[in-house]
């Protein structure tokens, strides 16, 4: 699953697609991005997160090349945006669907690129019916409503059939619908080998979608690994427990605590208890032992928002506005 | 032709890059309306003011004097449209860019193209040609209407002549060379309003506040301003105090020239 590139004579084998290498952008009285390296590989979904303002769109916005990085660089399958021979043909973007020239019709938007690159109009009529706006072709944008916007803007990315996408919160606007359709769609295209790059907020979708994270705070990388390497570092798995007689399990809970006993034991509502720490094999034979019948035991792993908030709340010493 | 294609893109990767992207700028412009809207009215005020003011003055021609009659340059009058037509071209040249900031298809745009200059000079060069010929055409029907009404009472020089060649051609250039300024400025300033003022001021206020100078300051500032070539460029007769129409065309140019750097300068400098 290597990419063979050629450049100055030397061949290079990369297997990620989008590489950025300590970007950097500062606005004359802010600091936007800091020092920012990851790496999104093929084949994967790699979700964008951080909170508002976090940097998020600039990073994206240099990775393509419309903003000029302070200092560091951000290479596209090898090279910068701006030394890809066709840049549609190999990174298509979204990044901000209303952009849109309101007299122009959703179908000459499409028709406006594909001309450049001789792209046939077949191609957008197929685009524009698996984005499900088959019928809208004649729909002048400012008519158009923010999802039907958004499956534009997803038809725009594909029309050069890229090896590699970059979307900034592309779910937005989509219906119940156009999520699920737009999620399957881009696991399928993972599967096909694509890199895809998406910036979310909505923590639930991408944990459903994703498989590598690049967590971004104030400017700075906190984390950039798959979802699995994540959760087993951060993650805090507690064990989820209710017994037919709730208080001797409190009890023998206590003897074993002692005073620690308010830190990893908590009461959760209709009866549950939630124990930190401990696997679920030592309790249940903590409780065998003593004669408790378990009616409920089950593992909580942390969710992406769980770690997420960790993280956003962890990492003050990483931050760069901090300073200022 | 795909093959053709290929072999001269390896040839000349840059010229094929820039060919796709006028191509991509001419379909913008043929897609929105308010091209139409701009180019057409300019193409009717050369026409409609040329066929005018002719009109006028062939029906009034009796009660002019002979010091007026011999003063008056018919050429001019059949292409005094251009002066209108100024109206249509400046706005349709700066939409054409400006559009692309206010709506935000400039980050497409710059997606698609992500070499700057080629994307400007596109663009520039798309706006400039549609100017071109549709003031070309208009100003040829502008000139034979004009000549036909005004030959029963002036003397007139006919499509032919080398002046008739130099006055439509020179005229069309000049309203070419008011788009490169506009475009080039348009880069500059990004915003419609600004920009539409800017160019009215080069157009109207700079010539306005160079005419109360006292002389000779007056005629040595507005001989070589860019209302003052075009001025010369659709006189048949020699203006007193003017440039020659050659030298107007190469001011134009200068004009041109720096409008448009200084466009590419802010496009390749300022973030998308």
């Amino acid at each position: 699953m290597q990419t063979a590139i050629f450049c100055r004579g030397w061949v290079i084998f990369v297997q990620n697609m989008i590489e950025a290498i300590s970007l950097t952008k500062h606005y004359h009285d802010s600091v936007a991005v800091e020092d920012a390296s990851f790496v999104v590989k093929k084949g994967r979904v790699t979700g964008f997160i951080g909170p508002n303002g976090s940097g998020k769109s600039t990073t994206m916005k240099m990775i393509l090349g419309l903003v000029r990085p302070t200092s560091g660089c951000a290479l596209v399958n090898g090279s910068p945006y701006k030394d890809l021979p066709v840049p549609i043909k190999t990174v298509g973007s979204l990044l901000e669907p209303t952009f849109l020239h309101p007299g122009m019709t959703i179908f000459s938007h499409l028709r406006a690129i594909a001309v450049k690159y001789r792209i046939p109009e077949t191609k957008i009529n197929g685009l524009l019916a698996l984005v499900g706006l088959a019928d809208k072709g004649k729909l002048r944008c400012s008519k158009a409503s923010l999802g039907m916007k958004q499956r534009l803007g997803i038809a725009q990315a594909l029309l050069g059939d890229p090896a590699v996408l970059i979307l900034d919160e592309p779910m937005n606007g989509l219906d119940p619908e156009g999520i699920i359709w737009f999620r399957n769609l881009l696991k399928d295209m993972a599967g096909e080998g694509k890199c895809i790059f998406v910036s979310s907020h909505l923590m639930n979708e991408m944990s459903l979608l994703i498989d590598d994270v690049v967590i971004i705070k104030n400017g700075a990388v906190v984390a950039n690994s798959s979802l699995s390497d994540l959760a087993k570092e951060h993650s805090n798995p507690c064990l989820e427990v209710a017994a037919a007689d709730n208080s001797a399990l409190v009890g023998l809970l206590k003897d074993h605590y002692r005073e620690t006993f308010n830190d990893n034991v908590s009461f959760l509502g209709n009866d549950l208890l939630q124990v930190a720490g401990k696997d679920a094999r030592w309790l249940a034979e903590l409780a065998l032992k003593n004669n408790i019948t378990v009616v409920h035991l089950a593992v909580k792993e942390n969710t992406l928002e769980e770690i997420y908030a960790g993280l956003m709340n962890d990492n003050f010493l990483c931050d760069p506005l901090s300073k200022m | 032709m795909g093959r053709n294609f290929l072999r001269a893109a390896k040839a000349r990767p840059h010229f094929v890059g820039y060919l796709n992207a006028c191509r991509c700028e001419l379909y913008k412009i043929k897609s929105t309306r308010s091209s139409y809207v701009t180019v057409f009215f300019s193409a009717l005020a050369i026409v409609g003011l040329s066929v005018a003011v002719c009109t006028l003055y062939s029906v009034r021609s009796d009660h002019l004097s002979l010091y007026r009659l011999a003063a008056t340059d018919p050429v001019f009058l059949s292409l005094s449209g251009t002066f209108l037509a100024q109206l249509g071209v400046v706005v349709f040249a700066v939409l054409s860019v400006t559009n692309e900031y206010g709506y935000g298809t400039i980050v497409t745009s710059l997606l698609l193209e992500p070499k700057r200059i080629r994307f400007a000079l596109a663009k520039i060069t798309v706006v400039v040609c549609v100017i071109l010929l549709s003031s070309l055409l208009s100003l040829t029907a502008a000139f034979v209407f004009g000549e036909r009404i005004l030959s029963a009472k002036f003397h007139v020089i006919g499509m032919t002549s080398f002046t008739a060649v130099r006055t439509v051609v020179g005229a069309a250039l000049y309203l070419s060379a008011l788009g490169a300024i506009c475009g080039g400025l348009s880069l500059i300033i990004r915003r419609t309003s600004g920009a539409i003022a800017a160019v009215f001021a080069i157009l109207l206020v700079v010539p306005l506040i160079a005419s109360l100078l006292p002389a000779p300051w007056d005629t040595d500032i507005t001989r070589y301003l860019p209302s003052s070539a075009g001025v010369v460029l659709v006189h048949a007769s020699h203006p007193a105090n003017m440039m020659s129409p050659a030298a107007s065309l190469l001011l134009l140019l200068f004009y041109s020239c720096v409008c448009i750097a200084g466009g590419l300068y802010f496009i390749c400098r300022r973030d998308g």
